[in-house]
């Protein structure tokens, strides 16, 4: 079992093991742009699921992954802004008192076709890698 | 809040825009459930804000983009985006240039031999308030290099100029009548009144509004001439035709430069409205005078009073300027 961190200060990509340690480390633009594309369909099925903001986002990701997968807040955020900006999810501010109110995000239409393509390349990648790197 | 106060240092060097304290808006609640969430799960205080921040990660790549970017769409926007003239405006120039149509005719009328009266009035009056619609419709344009007038400022502007070209063409209307008809001489007094009465006053003040006019231009061009400015000062501008050249005024203007104060006359607000109010007592009691003396005494020679009068304007005019401070 394998988790991947991401880290994007220094632009390295790690493969650590269940244990911590690294077990490769891939590092450049390539790989950081492969994973930040799979931040944003990740993003996107969980907005599937309902509206959601920051900080529950990031929290159903860990929950999910069983803590496999940890993403820093600044990968997220960047990821809300890209995706907003492309069209692909709205935001709107939660009614809570001014200073404390949550912003939320919400798929729109085009955010799910694009989340119905990521999931149709990765399936495709998936397979095709699948085959030829006898993964256990 | 010690979160808060995180977030705030965080975007403390950036320009503060509605989009950067949205975003800080955003991430210190998120940061505030999750310093919560791990106080519940029992760490201190002190501890739960260190893991927080700490999976936080490196901000400053978001911060650049998004400040950033709303400083390049600002400048976009006023330099690319090319401004439709507004339906107003259009109608506005379109009703001018008819007008204008009529008042040529109206002159080519007089040219010709026709009546005098009718084309004569034609001319002047269409004449003078197409020119008039010309300068407000064009003073109050938003073109990319200039913004637009405020409107009532551009009225007295067209005030100014449908005045002085209606009093012009009357001046010349006559002037080619009297030719056509050899009666220059009794018309002479005409001209000349008119020229006093209506041109001078009104030139006046379209010289008033001009001294008092401040620059129009957008942001990117007047950073062009303070630029162009700076470098003129500091003799760089001469010979900006080889690479080297060039080289050395991008370098002046990346460095930074400040612009002389300008030593040019100014003119003192206050005064300058005491001076319009004066201006209208002068020509209305000059006006008053003519009249008097013109039914007590002799209309040929009550038009003196008026070269009076020219004198006193400009007398009034040099009293509104502020001597440069040193």
């Amino acid at each position: 079992m394998y988790y991947i961190e991401v880290n994007y200060i220094d632009g390295q990509c790690s493969v650590k093991n269940i244990t911590g340690k690294d077990v490769a480390r891939v590092s450049g633009k390539a790989a950081t742009d492969l994973l930040r594309g799979h931040t944003d369909t990740i993003v996107l099925s969980i907005l599937l699921q309902g509206d959601n903001y920051g900080y529950e986002i990031r929290k159903t990701i860990i929950e999910k992954t069983h803590a496999q997968f940890e993403l820093k807040e600044a990968t997220l955020y960047s990821s809300y802004k890209r995706l907003e900006q492309d069209g692909a999810i709205i935001s709107y501010w939660g009614d809570e008192t001014k200073g404390s109110r949550r912003k939320y995000y919400q798929i729109t239409d085009h955010g799910r076709a694009v989340y119905e393509q990521n999931t149709r390349d990765w399936a495709l990648t998936q397979q095709i890698l699948n085959t030829l790197l006898e993964v256990q | 809040m010690e979160a808060k106060g995180y977030v705030e240092q965080l975007f403390a060097k950036y320009e503060q825009t509605q989009e950067i304290q949205e975003f800080k808006e955003e991430i210190t609640v998120n940061l505030t459930e999750r310093i919560e969430e791990y106080q519940a799960n029992g760490l201190d205080a002190q501890s739960a804000f260190a893991k927080a921040t700490a999976e936080l990660g490196d901000m400053s790549e978001i911060a650049d983009m998004i400040g950033m970017q709303k400083r390049n769409e600002t400048l976009g926007d006023m330099y690319i985006q090319t401004k439709k003239i507004t339906k107003k405006h259009a109608l506005g120039y379109v009703v001018s240039i008819v007008l204008a149509v009529v008042a040529v005719l109206g002159i080519g009328m007089l040219i010709f031999g026709f009546d005098f009266f009718l084309p004569l009035i034609a001319a002047v009056t269409f004449g003078g308030v197409a020119v008039g619609g010309f300068t407000y419709f064009g003073l109050t344009q938003e073109t990319r290099s200039n913004y637009p007038m405020a409107g009532n400022r551009a009225i007295w502007y067209a005030v100014g100029t449908a005045m002085t070209s209606g009093g012009l063409l009357f001046i010349i209307g006559t002037f080619l009548q009297a030719y056509i008809n050899a009666t220059l001489a009794t018309t002479f007094s005409t001209m000349l009144f008119t020229f006093v009465i209506v041109i001078v006053p009104f030139a006046g003040l379209l010289i008033f509004l001009l001294m008092t006019q401040e620059k129009r231009h957008k942001p990117w061009l007047a950073a062009i001439h303070e630029a162009h400015k700076a470098m003129h000062e500091n003799h760089i501008v001469a010979g900006l035709k080889s690479d080297a050249d060039i080289e050395k005024a991008m370098q002046f203007v990346e460095n930074g430069f400040t612009v002389a104060q300008n030593h040019g006359v100014e003119v003192d607000p206050t005064k300058a409205a005491k001076f319009g109010i004066m201006s209208g007592a002068l020509w209305t009691l000059a006006i008053a005078l003519f009249i008097t003396f013109g039914f007590a005494w002799s209309w040929a020679y009550s038009w003196i009073i008026f070269l009076f009068t020219i004198p006193v304007q400009l007398v009034m005019i040099t009293q509104i300027f502020v001597s440069p401070k040193k």
